[in-house]
């Protein structure tokens, strides 16, 4: 039996346009054990954020999605909305890149986590109220301030009454779609260390959506790297910092500007229009060492290490 | 007889025989404050207007030809300082000399001719173009408006700025709009429409922040690359210290309206003084997972700019702070505030709240008494600070009873001076 708390395989995304359809997310396939971190990372555009939607099956009306994903077994694509419904929320729980927009202007802080609780379990107000003021003090926002409406908070505190909200329920999985780009660098710094101690805590699995790869190093135990709705490396964070295998790895970890950077790097080209992106690799355009067969075969998903993957013609002359 | 380039005419004194300056900036104790709004009460009823402190008296200067980093988080005041040295936005009180003229209060129509020789980039590139004009037409304006070019001499130079920012081909995408290129190509054309009037000093806000990271260098390459053809100056403004490490001579450190540190970059990064320095740097996320640890945050978030905390703006949230920093009132009853968020702990101390009942003023704290409180109120607080003591609590001078209420009162903070330490200037008690 596996151990996998979700399992996705071959999964695509395809939005509907008027130009045709955005292939956002094409054939991804990867698992997460129980209180594990897995980052996904990629630049604007490469179909991430879609990833995160299609597991919480919040995509817009007419969008084709094939593949499956398991959630402890179950086949989320198989589920009535309504059986969606209880799991959003409660064992699948979502934060948001930009907390204000997230939190309802009308309603206290109170109201949110009041009606959160009863959406999914028949307690009492009181009890709700209870479990609010204990998920709100973890978060080190004190009982006097629950009354209060989302706007008189900082960033960093609704993005705290966030993660309170979402954690009340005790899911499984918590899916964080850029959770700290509206941030500073110091409050950035808290949050991550508030997810990383109740991942311990909870043994709660963790998707982190992010484009930011100091983040992943810091907080990720495997690392996804996606570019044009595709993964092109997945492994250790360790083995994919230290020897990555594809070259959009190599040149995205090459262009990061960091403390301790001697040059400047940049990757030629832009990512592809996914409506109809290139053939075969698609990153064969911006890449240094493409050859013919990368322009006219798809490369293969192979393991090139233990546990370490890539899609790359190449990859065993970049072990 | 060899030319004399104009530019390092620019450079002399305009006075025979003064000291030859080569600050092209200077800017001294500048302040810029917004009104926010008033307090109700007219000010006769003891009302009073409230401004948001943005910049609160900074100084700093930029050498000719140098990259100055002003660096700080969001809502430190770098932006607003940016804007006020190029007097889009108008100074509350302080100095800007520009190429030693004083441009303080100067008049819009002396100020016309020297705005060709200051300019700015935006940080986003979407919002700092116009839709409706082509990226040639934006381009080639400042031409027009300035030095009056014809349509054509106007149009030849936009090509050359453009081939030299990477905007190729210059031709096709002159008739472009907007629209129709990517962000990174946007940035180069604001900035081809900045350099187009061969200015000598440009303010950089945040140039590469809307961009991907791996588009980012590109243009900060095209940002360096023309700097060291023309020799501008660059104020460059930035919450990445990563990027303003790599690019910049000299940094100042901005928090909350002020600089708590300035000088030479290599010397800040290799051994930052200032408590704020130190936690900014420390924060950033490094990409390398061997280097993974457990990190000295502050507490807390970056305060109001309308209250803006008495002494060092950053005493509430410094690991290394003194009683003497800028203890008040208030941060008395964010301590009690934080200490009761253990149910347990609020529940037991409950004879001292609610705390609604507590007012601050300046560096008083105070509670009017109840017909139920315990008769030994000062002697409880008295008791909870001696348990906790830290630098807060040794900051008080006296628990009382004082009439009706129970009074908590500081001493006042020590005074903060900037002072001259190993190559930078720091605004700091510990030293």
């Amino acid at each position: 039996m596996s151990q996998s708390v979700l399992e996705a395989s071959g999964l695509r995304v395809h939005y509907r346009t008027r130009r045709g359809f955005v292939r956002a997310v094409d054939g991804v396939s990867f698992s997460m054990d129980e209180s594990e971190t897995l980052g996904v990372v990629g630049e604007t555009g490469c179909g991430k954020s879609t990833l995160g939607k299609s597991i919480l099956g919040i995509l817009p009306p007419g969008t084709k999605v094939e593949g499956s994903i398991r959630f402890q077994g179950k086949d989320l694509a198989a589920l009535r909305p309504e059986e969606m419904r209880k799991i959003r929320g409660k064992d699948i729980a979502l934060i948001f890149q930009d907390p204000m927009t997230r939190l309802d202007p009308l309603f206290t802080i109170q109201d949110h986590f009041i009606e959160t609780i009863r959406a999914h379990e028949d307690v009492s107000k009181g009890e709700a109220l209870q479990r609010s003021v204990k998920a709100l003090a973890s978060m080190g926002i004190p009982e006097s301030r629950l009354k209060h409406y989302p706007h008189e908070f900082s960033g960093g505190m609704r993005q705290r009454i966030m993660i309170a909200m979402s954690l009340v329920m005790n899911p499984k999985l918590l899916i964080a779609d850029e959770p700290t780009t509206s941030l500073d660098v110091i409050v950035e710094a808290q949050i991550l260390e508030i997810l990383e101690d109740l991942r311990r805590v909870y043994k709660m699995s963790l998707l982190l959506i992010t484009h930011n790869l100091g983040i992943v190093a810091e907080a990720c135990d495997h690392v996804a790297v996606m570019y044009a709705g595709k993964f092109v490396e997945y492994g250790g964070v360790r083995d994919v910092f230290q020897r990555p295998i594809h070259p959009y790895t190599q040149a995205l970890l090459h262009s990061i500007i960091h403390l301790d950077s001697k040059e400047l790097y940049s990757i030629e080209g832009l990512p592809p229009d996914l409506i109809d992106p290139p053939p075969a690799c698609r990153f064969h355009p911006r890449c240094p060492h493409a050859e013919e067969i990368c322009r006219t075969e798809e490369p293969q998903w192979i393991q090139f290490r233990a546990g370490h993957y890539a899609a790359c013609h190449f990859g065993k002359d970049f072990l | 007889m060899d030319p004399v380039p104009r530019r390092s005419l620019r450079g002399l004194s305009f006075r025979e025989g003064l000291p030859v300056t080569d600050d092209i900036l200077e800017v001294r104790d500048l302040v810029k404050h917004f009104p926010v709004k008033s307090t109700g009460l007219p000010d006769f009823l003891g009302g009073h207007r409230l401004v948001v402190h943005a910049v609160d008296g900074i100084s700093f200067s930029l050498r000719r030809g140098e990259i100055f980093g002003l660096v700080g988080e969001s809502g430190c005041g770098k932006t607003t300082a940016g804007r006020t040295v190029l007097r889009l936005l108008e100074p509350t009180a302080g100095t800007i000399r520009f190429d030693g003229m004083d441009i303080t209060h100067l008049k819009e129509a002396k100020l016309r001719p020297l705005r060709k020789r200051m300019q700015i980039i935006f940080q986003d590139p979407h919002a700092a173009l116009n839709p409706a004009m082509t990226i040639g037409q934006s381009i080639a304006d400042p031409l027009i408006i300035h030095e009056g070019a014809s349509e054509t001499e106007a149009k030849a130079s936009a090509l050359d700025i453009m081939n030299e920012v990477g905007l190729a081909p210059a031709e096709q995408l002159f008739a472009k709009y907007p629209g129709d290129l990517s962000g990174g190509q946007k940035q180069r054309a604001v900035i081809a429409r900045a350099m187009i009037l061969k200015p000598e000093l440009i303010v950089a806000d945040e140039p590469v922040a809307m961009l991907d990271m791996s588009i980012r260098s590109r243009v900060l390459e095209v940002i360096l690359d023309l700097k060291r053809r023309y020799g501008h100056t660059y104020l460059f403004i930035t919450h990445d210290l990563a990027t303003a490490k790599f690019i910049c001579d000299r940094i100042g450190i901005m928090y909350l309206g002020r600089i708590v540190e300035i000088g030479a970059a290599k010397n800040i990064y290799a051994d930052p003084k200032h408590p704020y320095t130190k936690a900014l740097l420390e924060a950033i996320p490094v990409p390398d997972p061997m280097r993974r640890g457990r990190k000295v945050l502050p507490q807390g978030e970056v305060p109001d700019a309308v209250y803006p905390p008495a002494g060092c703006r950053f005493h509430p949230r410094c690991p290394a702070v003194l009683p003497t920093c800028g203890w008040e009132g208030r941060d008395f009853v964010e301590f009690l505030e934080q200490r009761w968020i253990s149910p347990e702990v609020a529940a037991a101390e409950s004879a001292l709240g609610p705390l609604e009942h507590w007012e601050v003023s300046g560096l008083v704290a105070r509670r009017p008494r109840r017909a139920d409180d315990p008769g030994n109120l000062a002697d409880k607080i008295r008791v909870i600070l001696e348990e906790v003591k830290s630098p807060m609590t040794e900051a008080i001078d006296v628990v009382e009873i004082d009439r009706n209420d129970v009074v908590i009162r500081f001493r006042p903070p020590a005074k903060l001076e900037p002072v001259h330490i190993e190559g930078r200037i720091v605004e700091c008690l510990l030293y």
